[in-house]
């Protein structure tokens, strides 16, 4: 009840300084909103990372062929053809505690079927590469060992490649034609969405190794029996770190390598990569919330700033209300309230401005955003808490003013 | 029944620069319950200084005041503000009206502070008004209010909360003679209703309202004389309904 008459009273003080309010609440509004806007475009940012991350499937390494040296000049990666898919069976193999490893050729094809065509890259790879891909199929079935032995020319499309191609949706079992040559359509991947670079991780089509090499990419390879990468999946919480060791014992056995000899492979590992971009969003968030609160305080110290001088104007109402009985915690509370009450006016329309901020960033800048319940509560909390922390001084002087110097005041 | 105010030997210092100033120097009086007193005496005699102790305002620097037989040097400042909410109400000389707060809101303040619930606490609220004459003017700021009418939604206020004891600081000095006939005659009214009256003026003819009138001089009581009450001889038209 007392705290509903001290608000209609705040209220009241507020309006009769309206300029004055406004332009007080301005720094709530601005750090309420940006510690919105900055939260939710961090951990949009954060979001996204995390869906990457799964996307491609955690505990993950990819080996890759050596570059070349040829009379001193180093070329990049892959340009000497020293990773076989007997390389890969070997990893497959020997080491310890992994799920799968999935040897991958890749080249870019022109698909057709029936009047329709369509551009993508085609991966040629084993029945491993489901495992270590973590990718399911949607319909239909992957290959089988058979037709991996043998070169069968079947193939797994994309979500998009088989929306271009097959727009009625029925594509399991029909078959489509790249150089000439047909193969059939045995499953469809699961949708995977973009990656973090914006590129379509669907536009995609799957077909056996020894089938890819032979009919579409062979050609580009050195050797008949070289793979572009080996994919490695390692077991949950498996210690990434061995299990990479181990690859590069046995491919240097295999390659027979000698000690002093530069590995002529590389070990990418993939989680490594994704925790430092992980790491990195976390601590951009972080700073981004630290500053925005920085503003909040800035309007915290607003606040305390024209309180003082509400106090001080006031001080001839301050003693009228003495006279006519108002205990010193009538007036700390009084004042106090209209300190809150500005910085929560501040807070709301902050939360509204904060939040279209957001949507307006993720629409006009196409920035991912993510908005969450817990920093508006945080923002809107520390606003209040910034009202009374700031408030309580300029209330405090308030209740302290002697009843007849007050009433001495003009 | 023992006296509502007794002062014993009070006395105010003020430290001014350098000189102490003695602005009461050892008063001692004592009011009954339900007296009506005028306290005058040219200015710098201390009259507001006695004022404002008996208000409870400020606290002497030496002797006793009891009022109703509370120690008022001992009190709290928070007790000290609860005593004036319980028993005392004040009127001064420029109104004091909260300039924002309609007539209404100014005479529920004193309620509010003394606890006083919703419906209860409106009532009350209107009630005064609708005594001083002014129970259509409730949602009218003071700006929108004559002297007269101000000093009046003052005297609500003062009395809202049933006090034992009224003090007015100058009540007439900023009204004409028409408005201050008027508001004397509230004044008597109300202390013919069993409230003590105690008023600080420079003007003779405030004070011989009075049915008694303590002269101060240099923070000294010079003379103390009680008169026969003359408010129902010179009563002016009646103001209450």
């Amino acid at each position: 009840m007392k705290v509903l008459l001290n608000l209609r009273e705040a209220l009241r003080a507020l309006r009769a300084n309206k300029l004055r309010s406004v332009l007080t609440t301005l720094g709530i509004i601005f750090g309420v909103s940006s510690v919105i806007i900055m939260v939710a475009v961090g951990s949009g940012t954060q979001r996204r990372i995390q869906e990457e991350i799964e996307s491609l499937g955690t505990n993950m390494l990819q080996v890759f062929p050596g570059a070349a040296r040829s009379a001193g000049v180093r070329l990049g990666a892959g340009s000497r053809p020293t990773l076989t898919d007997d390389d890969a069976r070997a990893i497959a193999n020997e080491v310890q505690n992994i799920v799968a490893a999935a040897p991958q050729v890749r080249g870019r094809v022109q698909i057709v079927a029936g009047n329709l065509n369509w551009a993508t890259n085609v991966t040629g790879t084993t029945e491993a590469f489901f495992a270590a891909r973590e990718w399911a199929i949607s319909s239909g079935r992957s290959f089988e060992a058979e037709e991996v032995e043998m070169g069968r020319k079947v193939v797994v499309l994309g979500a998009t490649v088989a929306r271009r191609l097959f727009p009625d949706g029925d594509a399991i079992d029909r078959t489509i034609r790249v150089n000439h040559l047909t193969f059939r359509v045995v499953g469809l991947l699961e949708g995977k969405g973009q990656t973090i670079e914006g590129a379509d991780m669907d536009d995609t089509a799957l077909m056996p190794l020894i089938t890819a090499r032979n009919y579409l990419i062979g050609r580009a390879l050195g050797s008949p029996r070289s793979v572009a990468s080996v994919l490695v999946r390692g077991e949950e919480n498996s210690d990434l770190g061995a299990v990479a060791g181990e690859i590069r014992d046995i491919l240097r056995q295999r390659h027979r390598l000698l000690p002093e000899q530069e590995d002529d492979f590389q070990i990418q590992d993939m989680s490594e990569v994704m925790n430092v971009m992980q790491a990195s969003s976390n601590a951009l968030t972080t700073l981004l919330a630290a500053v925005a609160s920085i503003s909040l305080l800035v309007g915290g110290i607003g606040i305390m700033n024209i309180m003082l001088v509400s106090v001080t104007e006031r001080t001839r109402e301050i003693g009228i209300r003495s006279a006519i009985g108002a205990r010193p915690g009538d007036l700390l509370s009084q004042f106090l309230v209209e300190a809150v009450t500005l910085s929560l006016i501040g807070a709301v329309i902050g939360v509204l401005l904060g939040v279209a901020g957001a949507s307006i960033a993720e629409e006009m800048f196409s920035v991912r955003t993510a908005l969450t319940i817990e920093p508006i509560l945080l923002a809107s909390g520390f606003a209040a808490l910034t009202g009374i922390v700031f408030g309580f001084y300029p209330a405090l002087k308030a209740s302290r003013l002697q009843p007849i110097e007050a009433l001495r005041h003009d | 029944m023992s006296p509502l105010i007794v002062t014993n030997d009070v006395s105010k210092r003020y430290q001014m620069g350098a000189f102490d100033v003695n602005a009461l120097d050892g008063v001692s009086i004592s009011i009954d319950h339900g007296e009506s007193v005028a306290i005058v005496g040219p200015s710098g005699s201390g009259k507001s200084t006695l004022m404002n102790v008996l208000g409870c305002l400020d606290l002497p620097s030496g002797g006793a005041y009891l009022l109703d037989g509370h120690d008022v040097g001992r009190l709290s400042r928070h007790k000290l503000a609860t005593f004036r909410s319980q028993m005392i109400g004040f009127i001064f000389q420029n109104f004091s009206l909260l300039p924002r707060a309609t007539a209404f809101e100014n005479v529920e303040l004193p309620l509010i502070y003394a606890g006083w619930r919703g419906r209860e606490r409106r009532a009350r609220a209107a009630e005064m008004l609708a005594t001083v004459g002014l129970a259509d003017r409730g949602h009218h700021l003071p700006s929108q209010l004559s002297g007269g009418q101000q000093q009046r939604v003052a005297v609500a206020r003062a009395l809202a909360a049933r006090p034992k004891l009224l003090l007015a600081d100058e009540p007439t000095g900023s009204l004409d003679s028409k408005s201050s006939q008027s508001i004397l005659a509230l004044l008597n009214d109300i202390n013919s209703r069993g409230i003590t009256v105690v008023l600080i003026t420079h003007d003779p003819g405030v004070a011989s309202e009075m049915s008694r009138v303590i002269s101060l001089h240099d923070g000294r009581v010079a003379s103390d004389e009680v008169k026969a009450r003359p408010a129902e001889q010179c009563a002016p038209e009646p103001v209450l309904p």
